[in-house]
């Protein structure tokens, strides 16, 4: 009897009928989080939404492997699900980190800005003259 | 019920940090007046100020019907779905920038 029970599980391992494919693990969480990355990026400036996209990414790329190793052994929708959850959050991830991006830029921008801005105030880069603060414009 | 939600909503509105010390809108700039707007009935005020919430809600409803009744082809509409409502809210903002 073992014996038996232990063929027939092997078999449905290596060739299962159509009513038993398995769901992928995680592909329901991607889409979720994939799409619910966009409200993160509007809503808190880029930053929560980078988060989630990124969890979704980590948790979509043991479940990518094995879909690439033997796809017959999952539904199609979960396959499905995964893809369009995965390309959810790269777009999610990219749109806050561009904004993000520009964004640090431009702070990085205004310092230098500053900085130079302050350059005729000094006297040489080593020596700062306090006299010279009240003719700042701002 | 819904009177009270809109004046607990524009009682409470979150301010943007970028546009006010940075005097630069950010992505989801706008957003809250829309949704205010467009529970009052004004779509087309709330097209105006935010045109990719109209989107992003039928998202939502997309997303839900899908998780629930497991529709054939759903995950594709959505993805095409996210990739129009991704595409209007970055031309609205690129507009908003250059005006």
């Amino acid at each position: 009897m073992e014996n038996q029970n232990t063929e027939n599980q092997s078999d449905q391992g290596q060739k299962p009928a159509e009513g038993e494919k398995q769901m992928l693990p995680n592909s329901t969480a991607v889409l979720v989080l994939g799409i619910v990355s966009i409200v993160g990026v509007l809503c808190t400036q880029g930053i929560l939404g980078i988060i989630l996209g990124i969890i979704g990414l980590v948790l979509a790329s043991y479940p990518m492997k094995l879909a690439k190793q033997n796809p017959d052994l999952y539904t199609e929708s979960s396959i499905k699900n995964l893809k369009a959850g995965r390309i959810c959050s790269i777009i999610g991830v990219s749109l806050g980190g561009a904004f993000l991006l520009i964004i640090f830029m431009l702070i990085l921008l205004g310092l230098a800005g500053g900085f130079f801005a302050m350059l005729p105030f000094l006297d040489n880069l080593n020596n700062f003259n306090p006299d010279m603060i009240s003719l700042l414009p701002f | 019920m819904r009177e009270q939600i809109i004046h607990w909503l524009e009682n409470h509105m979150q301010s943007c940090i970028y546009r006010e010390n940075l005097g630069i809108e950010c992505l989801g700039c706008g957003f809250q007046r829309s949704l205010i707007a467009l529970l009052k009935g004004n779509i087309w005020e709330s097209i105006l100020l935010y045109p990719g919430l109209i989107p992003m809600i039928l998202l939502f409803i997309l997303l839900i019907l899908h998780l629930v009744f497991h529709f054939k082809n759903g995950a594709i509409w959505l993805k095409y779905l996210f990739f129009a409502d991704a595409a209007i809210i970055l031309i609205n903002y690129i507009i908003h920038i250059i005006h």
